[in-house]
């Protein structure tokens, strides 16, 4: 009988030791996936004008949390036949040259000065929780049940004078300005 | 309709992903992106990946796939805390060397509240009985923690924080019996109170069977506990929480104790009973200011006594603290805190001690501050100190510098200066303890008396320290730092002139005085490696190191704590495995290692546990632990003072936990 009960687990034994090391993990990295949404992004927002400087111009506000994976994401790509450029702005310096700017969530203050700073740039604001979009932001991650979830604000796509698509206003919560 | 397409989506990103690795999540739909399950990284962790301080963090998920039974034995893991069992209900826990059971420079707190018992100084672990199933981690700070926790966080502070009660909803019930003897059940109830509060409720009862010395004869160290206890969490407004929570415990314990500290072969042990018992309330308040900053009030009360006969204990703490946290412009984090415990010990004559006074109340007045400055992009400088107005030494100061930088979101390089002190007890100022007495010849006996230094100073270190974490990718992690440490006034025995003392029996007495002529050199590191072989595969490996260089002062005549600055053994290993064999069956393994003794007591040893656990069902999980498998039996610590120590046995536990 114990001889008996021990073979599943042998064989099981047996199995996990001989796995491949490389079963990839069944959740991706939170950044991962939000660095593919800023790239998807270039194909469902229509800019004013096209760049300038012939580069398309993606920028990280502050504190970087992708790591290498925005740079890994846009690698290779191009958004409106421009190859993209990934740039790092210090706190106070974004810089409206750049056709979206992600703007980190750990500091609201900070969040909302750059905000101030962008506000009547043709540049698609990008940032992470419930007060991003209330801020005057445009488009916000939020995370729900492990999944990531958009939040839009219209009237600061307005204010910014950028066109989002009806299908990515559609998979997102449309949200306004609380005049703060 | 909706939900198959999502499905599919979700089914489609996943292959997309398994097919192409992770670039090609650019090329998956918006739809497929918003349905990818992601892990993310909370503040507190991001946080914690860039403290300038040796942080490791024990989760839940490690206690269960631990197989521990208490908490002494969960911080096995930690690299760096070195935990000796000395009898069943006896445990001798440190960080970085210095062990003994009243472990005197680390400071353990429950929820906040102190643990540390000011009366002997140290951790009475067998009162510590939080149920395993309610901790949602245990923080770990190796090296000096005293600008913010201040006095006794020398060499580390552990945290062991529980889940908010709104966690913990709906019943458990959890089971457990060992080949030893050993038994314990718990039961837990929790629930919602109206809108906005929640509660849980437990009663534990636990009965531990007696171990053996190494001869074989029992070791009288049988015991059973007692234990109940809530917690209640309530949002007040969407601005405020407030939690309460409280605990009471009842343990019934024995022990084998020899004669004396100094003890002659031919004074025999023998076994004593003794009742600990003692509760606490908490309560503690936050409020979120519309500007982002936040403040916390927190009071508690807690009371224990041990009746124990040959050192009875009374002790009484009243705590009051109060934190506000904010932030000046972009750059700066501020946090400052006040305040004020007292703490009433009651030392009532026992038959080897006399306390002058037997009671006494002292206070504690307190204040800290820390500002966490942001320097370009990715660097932090944190400096900051305690303040604190003690009834032996008066004003103390603990200050420390930190500095982080983090290069990216992945690694970040630290280093940190620090200075703390070890606040005197009632034992070093106001206890008198007969340590030894024998007959040297006809009407004639020899008697050593420990006899207390009312001008006893703070023990003292000054703490140097580098680390470096990094974490690769999604697989492999890695947490690394160095220390150099110097202590000054370290505790001492001094023996005195002698004294001839006339009687029936003429007494030659050798009063031995507590000083402050010990020092000590310290370096060593801590290494923790987490690696994900593959999703169902992780093993996380550890090392640890200290060098104690120990030394006196010319002038001390001590000739007992170079040994006892020996009980640690310089390097020690540990080896985790988690396998999840199946999505109901787990299989874990803990290889502990440890070199012998600096002092020599204690051979090298290794430890193995092995875990085996099933998901009977959503509700039911049974597991079986075996401890201690390479051996028999083995002595971990041998004895302290003048307990004698048993042998940690080898049993087997099997566990039932249901969920209702």
């Amino acid at each position: 009988m114990a001889l008996l009960r021990c073979r599943p687990l042998a064989l099981a034994l047996a199995l996990a030791l001989a796995m491949p090391a490389s079963i990839p993990a069944q959740a991706a990295n939170e950044y991962e996936v939000k660095a593919a949404f800023l790239f998807n992004f270039t194909r469902f927002v229509d800019w004013p004008q096209s760049s300038a400087s012939g580069l398309f111009c993606i920028g990280i506000a502050g504190a970087d949390p992708f790591g290498s994976a925005l740079e890994e994401a846009v690698k290779g790509r191009s958004a409106g036949g421009h190859a993209i450029a990934v740039k790092h702005f210090k706190p106070g310096e974004e810089s409206a040259a750049c056709e979206i700017v992600f703007i980190s969530g750990a500091d609201a203050r900070k969040m909302r000065a750059a905000l101030g700073r962008l506000q009547h740039a043709a540049v698609l604001t990008v940032g992470e929780g419930p007060g991003f979009c209330h801020s005057g932001g445009v488009i916000a991650f939020e995370i729900e049940d492990n999944k990531v979830r958009l939040e839009i604000n219209p009237e600061a796509a307005q204010r910014a004078r950028l066109q989002i698509s009806s299908k990515l206003l559609s998979l997102a919560t449309l949200v306004r300005d609380t005049g703060e | 309709m909706l939900q198959v397409t999502h499905r599919l989506a979700l089914l489609t990103a996943l292959a997309t992903a398994a097919a192409w690795g992770q670039s090609s999540l650019a090329d998956a739909s918006l739809e497929q992106l918003l349905n990818t399950q992601v892990t993310s990284v909370s503040k507190k962790e991001e946080k914690l990946a860039r403290a300038a301080a040796s942080v490791f963090v024990i989760s839940q998920d490690d206690i269960r796939h631990s197989g521990a039974t208490n908490i002494p034995d969960l911080l096995r893991m930690v690299p760096g805390v070195e935990v000796a069992q000395i009898n069943s209900n006896a445990w001798a826990v440190t960080i970085r060397g210095f062990n003994q059971r009243y472990s005197n420079k680390v400071l353990v707190l429950v929820d906040g509240r102190s643990v540390y018992a000011p009366g002997f100084s140290g951790v009475y672990w067998d009162q510590i009985d939080t149920p395993l199933e309610d901790i949602e981690r245990i923080e770990v700070i190796r090296g000096p923690g005293a600008s913010v926790w201040g006095a006794n966080a020398m060499n580390g502070v552990i945290n062991i924080i529980t889940k908010s009660s709104k966690a913990t909803k709906g019943g458990l019930a959890s089971a457990t019996a060992s080949t030893q003897g050993d038994a314990s059940g718990m039961v837990r109830y929790g629930g919602d109170i109206g809108a906005d509060g929640s509660y849980r409720a437990f009663a534990k009862t636990s009965t531990y069977a007696s171990s053996q010395l190494p001869d074989g004869s029992p070791g009288h160290d049988g015991w059973s506990s007692l234990h109940s206890g809530f917690r209640s969490d309530w949002d007040l407004t969407p601005a405020d929480t407030l939690t309460v929570q409280g605990d009471l415990f009842s343990n019934s314990e024995s022990e084998l104790r020899n004669r004396w500290f100094i003890n002659e072969p031919s004074d025999p042990a023998f076994a004593q009973s003794l009742d600990a018992a003692g509760g606490n309330l908490l309560a503690r308040w936050t409020h979120t200011f519309a500007n982002g900053s936040d403040t916390s009030v927190q009071a508690y009360y807690d009371q224990f006594q041990r009746n124990d006969a040959e050192q009875p204990d009374r002790e009484r703490t009243l705590d009051i603290d109060f934190h506000h946290h904010f932030a000046v412009g972009s750059r700066q984090d501020i946090v400052w805190g006040l305040g004020y415990r007292s703490e009433t010990t009651y030392l009532p004559v026992g038959y080897e001690i006399t306390a002058t006074p037997p009671r006494r109340v002292d206070p504690l007045y307190s204040a800290f501050f820390q500002d966490e400055i942001q320097i370009g992009s990715n660097v932090w400088l944190t400096l900051g100190s305690k303040i604190e107005k003690n009834a032996y030494t008066g004003f103390e100061y603990e200050p420390n510098a930190r500095i982080a930088w983090a290069p990216d979101a992945r690694q970040t390089l630290w280093a940190s200066a620090s200075k703390a002190i070890r606040q005197p007890s009632r034992l070093e100022t106001g206890v008198g303890l007969e340590l030894g007495s024998a007959p040297i010849g006809p009407g004639l006996a020899e008697s050593v008396q420990l006899i207390p230094n009312p001008n006893f100073l703070s023990e003292q270190v000054r703490d140097y320290e580098v680390g470096y974490r990094r974490q690769w990718n999604k697989r492999v992690s890695l947490d690394a730092d160095v220390f150099l440490s110097f202590y000054r006034d370290l505790a001492t025995f001094e023996p005195q002139a002698p004294v001839i003392v006339p009687g029936l029996v003429t007494v030659f007495e050798i009063p031995v005085m507590y000083g402050n002529k010990g020092r000590a050199n310290d370096y060593g590191g801590e290494l923790s490696l987490n690696y994900s072989v593959n999703s169902r595969w992780r093993i996380s490996p550890g090392y640890s190191l200290v060098h104690i260089n120990y030394w006196l002062e010319p002038s001390s005549g001590d000739t007992l704590t170079v040994s006892l600055a020996g009980n640690t053994p310089r390097n020690m290993v540990q080896m985790r495995s988690v396998i999840n064999l199946t999505k109901r069956l787990e299989w874990d393994q803990t290889v502990y290692w440890s070199q012998a003794f600096a002092n020599g007591t204690i051979p090298s040893h290794a430890r193995v546990d092995s875990r085996l656990a099933w998901k009977a069902s959503e509700s039911v999980e049974l597991s079986l632990t075996g401890q201690n498998l390479l051996r028999p039996e083995f002595l971990e610590f041998g004895d302290f003072e003048e307990v004698v120590g048993t042998e940690a046995p080898r049993s087997l536990i099997g566990k039932i936990v249901w969920r209702f």
